[in-house]
């Protein structure tokens, strides 16, 4: 009677694969923007971010790499806690926050060993906070609303046509 | 095959006999679809051949090549094909929600929305199926939600 939690679907490598590359052009695009919205002089003083072959105002190959490497960690973690296979918590709410956690402590120690802003820099450490933490609770809240909004009306529509079908 | 029909006004009730040399996977396919007709499904268990009530099955399951029938107190094996039973079951309100189940509508307990557009279902006896993606769909059409 055991057998039926085996149905699960295998979720395929072309998902991983776009989520990494989305992941990975938002991160240039948002990058890119703020390297140009600021001076090349005040981004270069401010973080290892700019810089392409030592000229300032332009993301470097290794900043790339980095880039790419977090986008790999993101579409990990997504794996992780959306795939089903690894975290077997029902509760969609539960898996957004555990996987937003996760990213966004992946994202405060990328950002302490490469540098992207010094990290004794308070107004860098508060901006990211600033960032990550309205994402976090906006994240939870939808996810928790839309779950619950789902899982009522398919219960009533559920309730519905059983009473429907039970009349002759 | 040789049909006959007689139609007597006499009769109180539909009768249908089988008269064969002997009983073959074809024959016994005949009497199996006219027993679904009459909410019946032969299934086996232990060897033993029994007719069980349709309104009695929770789901159907393939597993490895076989179909497995699922009743509130014991689990069953029949014969049949997925695809004919999901044929023939239809009418009784069964239908997919994955690739390898087949479930009947009257005897689920709650759905929960589940990752990835997948709908975790609860039966009457507490067990848990997942529909996919693909047949997640066609159940909250079934249900009116699309």
């Amino acid at each position: 009677m055991g057998k039926k939690n085996s149905i699960i679907d295998n979720k395929s490598a072309t998902d991983f694969l776009n989520c990494t590359c989305l992941a990975f052009t938002m991160q240039v695009v948002v990058a890119t923007i703020v390297m140009f919205t600021s001076s090349a002089t005040v981004s270069a003083e401010q973080s290892k971010l700019s810089s392409i072959y030592e000229t300032p105002g332009y993301l470097s190959k290794s900043t790339l790499l980095q880039f790419l490497i977090v986008s790999l960690l993101t579409a990990l973690f997504r794996h992780i806690f959306f795939s089903g296979k690894i975290v077997k918590v029902p509760s969609i709410a539960l898996r957004v926050t555990l996987m937003f956690t996760c990213e966004i402590a992946m994202l405060a120690v990328v950002i302490w060993t490469c540098g992207w802003f010094h990290s004794v820099s308070v107004a860098g450490w508060a901006g990211f906070v600033c960032g990550a933490l309205p994402c976090l609770i906006a994240g939870i809240y939808l996810a928790f609303k839309s779950e619950c909004k789902e899982n009522e009306e398919m219960n009533a529509a559920l309730k519905k046509k059983q009473e429907e079908e039970k009349q002759p | 095959m040789k049909i006959s029909i007689n139609i007597n006004p006499d009769n109180p009730e539909t009768e249908i006999s089988v008269t064969c040399p002997q009983l073959t996977p074809e024959v016994e396919k005949l009497i199996s679809m006219i027993r679904v007709m009459d909410s019946k499904l032969t299934v086996k268990k232990d060897g033993e051949v029994f007719l069980l009530d349709i309104g009695e099955i929770l789901y159907l399951e393939t597993m490895e090549r076989k179909c497995f029938v699922y009743t509130d107190k014991a689990v069953y094996e029949t014969d049949a094909k997925m695809y004919e039973l999901e044929q023939q079951l239809a009418a009784s309100g069964f239908f997919r929600v994955s690739k390898s189940t087949l479930l009947q509508l009257k005897h689920i307990k709650s759905l929960r929305a589940d990752i990835n557009h997948r709908i975790r279902i609860t039966m009457q006896n507490g067990e848990q199926l997942i529909a996919s993606r693909m047949y997640a769909d066609d159940l909250r059409e079934r249900l009116g939600l699309r």
